[in-house]
């Protein structure tokens, strides 16, 4: 009698769990599953920038401007596929060579405000379009043994910048975390005032004009970019 | 997952093409290449500096306030020479070209010569007709017309060349209408070593120049109006069948009234004899032939220059073993040897200021280069050589050996006595007849004269010492100068007058002084002046 107790239980069991779920329930679970609506985003990546300026030679021994760039966005506007965020950015780097055997160095660091439209019609990607208007402050330099003085000759400037782009992001984590990763790539043209370049030995005030600085000609800070970076949406 | 994957491989190719694009572009090479002021000239109205691997010169013409303009002009490519002209206005800069092979990157470029001069654009003569460069290159003194391309010796010369083919080229015609004219002289197996252009001479069938050139063996003389008109003489002992070896040549047109005793004078490295070759009349093309004389002055001379006597016109060879001075009358042949005081090797004329003045029936020569610390110079009258030539020798008391002697402009009667050990200088009054001396703190200085003649600049090349030193008052005045000094010259252009102290190190450096006031304190310095472009 026992045993045909068992049988009964685990067939019910078994019809239990065979049986559907109500329709209210099911819709629960989907609800679950679906991301988050993510509202904060920090990424991190490397911006390649292409400077075809002559300006730019005595700097880099080819045309490429290597930054890292650091960014944090928050969501504004949601309305269904499409998003349009707002934040924050910077990059900055710096490339070194020798130019007819002094040594050189030109610091390049930008920050700017970021507007960013998404059209996200997938859960795991997403693309985007971005304006990023901003301040490009950048430090030339070099070292050469005909300076009258042992300082490098310097020239620190700044100017306005702006960048426009487009790309797309691919998510890498889990859809159901809360936090997400995501890679994004993005390509683009970065417009900045061309800047003449004069290097200026180091010295007191009152030995200043006595001293020449060093005509370099023109950099304009401008051209293609791209950037590969990881994001964080949370 | 799958489609993660397909994402990613996705964004590591876009990634990839981005970092390709960013390798594209690269700089000129030129950039990658060193610079240094060492091959620089001081012309006229900027300094030059040869900077060949970026196959450039690069003009510093300094301005008002002591300001630079810096202008590079491109040259063609791989550097073989670069002359200055010799009034020092132009910059003549000989290149080979590049032969470009199949799969060659750099395009195919004819040899070229480039004659610069600041202010103006210069202007590039392309020798094509030349496929492997000439790397030696004469210009013509005294008009800057012709320049006269002709085979070196030394490394990288051509598979096959033609040491004795020397290639005219008429710098006053632009380089569009200038052409090449090719020569090759009639050679006794010599192959040329110095070209000598002469002054217009008195000739039988008119009034030309001619260009002298010495090889190693023997003498060739052209008209260079038309350079296929050519004499060339074999140079050999009368005694045995050596090859005489000329060391240099003198001209002297003879009386301006007659056409027929222009003459040659001859030195000769491994001789003791000069050679005179009188320009007769003949029958023919060039219209005269050289008669030759041989005349042994007792032993190898170091200089020799035609002077007029008081026992008519001679040509005086030095000859320092000897200690003494010999007259050759180039008709007779005969020898009149002077003693000297002392090992004298080198003599200029100085009859304008210290004789006669111009035109004098009799020459004063001043002698330098003596072998000892204490020979100084010597002024030789030649109008006391006939009868007592003894007399005719007066020595300075300058205590230094004096190396060279520098003329000094619009002051004729000055001239400036480098010594060869170089720790004092002398300012010599030739109508006085009194040397100033200037001791310097340091020794192997150099000098640089003052085109304006009023000053003469002193330095001590790698060292920080500049100095200035009035030619009339002796006076010197120090510069202040922060890097090592490799080259002085003083610039005068229509912005004024500049002392231009260029300084060797890294990319070049240059410090301006106004050259009237040498104010310290609107000096400028200049650094890395090499280092900006534009390149090729």
């Amino acid at each position: 009698m026992r045993r045909q107790r068992q049988r009964h239980l685990v067939a019910l069991a078994i019809a239990t769990l065979s049986i559907p779920a109500p329709a209210a329930a099911q819709m629960i679970e989907r609800a679950a599953t679906k991301p988050r609506a993510e509202t904060w985003q920090a990424a991190a990546g490397l911006r390649t920038m292409l400077v075809r300026s002559a300006g730019y030679d005595p700097f880099a021994g080819n045309d490429a401007l290597i930054q890292l760039s650091l960014g944090i966005e928050r969501v504004v506007v949601r309305n269904g596929a499409f998003v349009f965020a707002g934040g924050i950015g910077g990059d900055y780097g710096q490339t070194s060579s020798r130019a007819r055997g002094a040594s050189t160095q030109l610091h390049a660091g930008r920050i700017s405000l970021i507007a960013e439209g998404r059209y996200q019609p997938w859960e795991r990607g997403y693309g985007f379009v971005r304006f990023a208007p901003g301040w490009l402050g950048m430090s030339a330099t070099l070292t050469d043994g005909s300076a009258p003085t042992t300082a490098a000759l310097q020239d620190t400037f700044g100017m306005l910048s702006a960048d426009i782009s487009a790309g797309a992001a691919a998510r890498v984590s889990p859809a159901p975390d809360p936090v997400a990763a995501w890679i994004t790539l993005e390509g683009g043209y970065s417009w900045a005032g061309s800047h003449h370049l004069l290097l200026a030995p180091g010295a007191a005030p009152r030995d200043q004009a006595k001293l020449a600085p060093l005509d370099l000609g023109t950099i304009d800070p401008r051209g293609a970019f791209f950037r590969l970076a990881l994001a964080i949406t949370y | 997952m799958n489609n993660k994957l397909v994402a990613l491989a996705l964004l590591a190719a876009l990634a990839a093409a981005a970092v390709a694009a960013s390798s594209c572009g690269d700089r000129p090479e030129a950039w990658s290449q060193p610079a240094s002021v060492e091959v620089t000239f001081g012309l006229t109205r900027a300094v030059a500096v040869v900077d060949a691997p970026a196959d450039r010169v690069v003009l510093l013409v300094p301005g008002t306030g002591q300001s630079l303009r810096i202008d590079a002009v491109p040259v063609g490519r791989n550097i073989l020479t670069v002359v200055a002209s010799p009034k020092r206005e132009k910059l003549f800069v000989l290149s080979a070209g590049h032969r470009a092979k199949i799969g060659d990157d750099e395009a195919d470029e004819k040899p070229s010569l480039t004659v610069i001069e600041p202010g103006v654009p210069a202007q590039r003569y392309v020798l094509a007709s030349l496929t492997d460069p000439l790397a030696g290159l004469a210009i013509d003194p005294i008009e800057e017309r012709w320049a006269i391309m002709y085979a070196a010796t030394g490394p990288n010369q051509a598979f096959v060349q033609n040491p004795n083919e020397l290639v005219f080229l008429d710098v006053s015609q632009p380089p569009e209408t200038a052409t090449l004219r090719a020569h090759t002289l009639h050679s006794f197996g010599g192959r040329p070593a110095r070209l000598t252009f002469t002054p217009t001479l008195g000739l039988p069938g008119g009034d030309r120049r001619l260009l002298i050139v010495e090889s190693d063996q023997d003498l060739s003389i052209l008209d260079l109006a038309d350079p296929d008109n050519e004499i060339s003489v074999p140079l050999t002992s009368g005694n045995d069948n050596r090859r005489l070896a000329p060391a240099a040549v003198v001209v002297d047109d003879g009386d301006p009234a007659r056409v027929d005793d222009a003459r040659i004078g001859v030195r000769l490295q491994n001789d003791p004899s000069v050679i005179t070759l009188t320009l007769e009349p003949e029958p023919g093309t060039i219209g005269f032939r050289p008669t030759v004389n041989l005349t042994d002055v007792g032993g190898i001379p170091t200089d020799i220059a035609f002077v007029r006597t008081d026992g008519g016109l001679r040509l005086a060879a030095l000859v320092p073993p000897r200690s003494e001075a010999v007259l050759v009358d180039p008709v007779t042949s005969l020898t009149t040897h002077v003693a000297l005081p002392a090992r004298y090797a080198s003599l200029s004329l100085v009859t304008d200021s210290a004789g006669g003045g111009a035109g004098a029936p009799v020459d004063v020569a001043l002698l330098w280069n003596g072998g000892a610390a204490t020979d100084g110079v010597a002024f030789w009258e030649l109008g006391q050589t006939a009868g007592r030539p003894y007399r005719s020798i007066e020595t300075i008391g300058v205590v230094s050996a004096i190396a060279a002697v520098l003329p000094v402009p619009q002051h004729p009667a000055l001239r400036v006595l480098q010594t060869a050990s170089a720790k004092e200088f002398y300012v010599l009054d030739l109508q006085t007849r009194t040397a100033a001396p200037l001791v310097t703190s340091t020794a192997a200085i150099a000098l640089s004269m003052s085109p304006v003649g009023d000053q003469v600049w002193t330095f001590a090349p790698s060292g920080t010492n500049v100095a200035a030193t009035g030619i009339l008052d002796t006076h010197p005045r120090s510069l202040i100068i922060e890097r090592p000094v490799r080259h002085v010259f003083e610039v005068a252009n229509d912005d004024g007058r500049f002392a231009m102290i260029v300084h060797g190190g890294g990319n070049g450096g240059v410090t301006i002084y106004d050259a009237d006031t040498l104010d310290d304190d609107t000096r400028r310095l200049y650094s890395s002046v090499l280092t900006g472009g534009p390149y090729q």
